[in-house]
């Protein structure tokens, strides 16, 4: 029983990864791909990776301002002796 | 040995998944003559290396295949023992077949292999690579 890991895949290993030249599918046809195409996949890749890295930043942005306000608010609080 | 691949979980595959959560990973299980690759994935080729002399050492009798499996799934120095000889065809490969950057990642990668969760953290990485370099099959 094994687990086909990340390193097993690619990027990390490519089509020269063994001597006979056997490496994985994806590899194969990314060969067979013009440097034109390559490129717009890459850039499609890093696109959809910025657009999720900003959602991740929006999200955090909210956290940050709902922090903020309830130290606000607690800050207002502090004079509360009941608190 | 040359094992035909099955798209398929394998036999006794719910009492495999009791112990070692597989469900859904991409795992491969040698069945003697057979291997089980239930995602379909191409199965890399030190990876083939390793699951064909796990299906030697189950035999291709299908009660003795059973008996193996029963014995690696509840047994850990068994599984242990099975896994080296595994491990170690697989880290030969890469260093037989692999280019440069294959060969130097061969044995820290083979060893976090045989020291990993799937199996159960049965030894360290330090004392895998030992293993790997040091034990003959």
């Amino acid at each position: 029983m094994t687990e086909v890991t990340a390193y097993q895949r690619p990027p990390w290993r490519d089509g020269t990864y063994f001597d006979d030249g056997t490496g994985w599918q994806e590899d194969l046809e990314m060969e067979s791909m013009s440097a034109a195409t390559i490129r717009k996949k890459l850039l499609e890749a890093i696109a959809q990776a910025r657009t999720e890295a900003e959602a991740v930043k929006a999200q955090a942005q909210g956290l940050i301002e709902e922090i903020d306000q309830l130290a606000a608010t607690l800050s207002q609080d502090s004079d509360d002796e009941t608190l | 040995m040359n094992q035909i691949i099955v798209k398929d979980y394998p036999p006794l595959f719910d009492e495999i998944d009791a112990v070692f959560r597989v469900r859904g990973k991409d795992v491969f299980y040698a069945w003697g003559d057979r291997i089980f690759n239930p995602n379909g994935l191409i199965i890399p080729p030190e990876l083939l290396a390793h699951e064909a002399i796990h299906g030697q050492r189950q035999g291709t009798n299908e009660q003795s295949i059973i008996d193996w499996w029963k014995r690696y799934i509840h047994e850990p120095s068994f599984r242990l023992a099975e896994e080296i000889p595994a491990h170690q065809a697989e880290y030969q490969y890469l260093m037989e077949h692999g280019n440069n950057r294959a060969r130097r990642a061969a044995l820290k990668e083979t060893a976090s292999r045989l020291a990993s969760p799937l199996y159960g953290r049965m030894i360290t990485p330090k004392r895998a690579k030992k293993l790997l370099v040091t034990e003959a099959y």
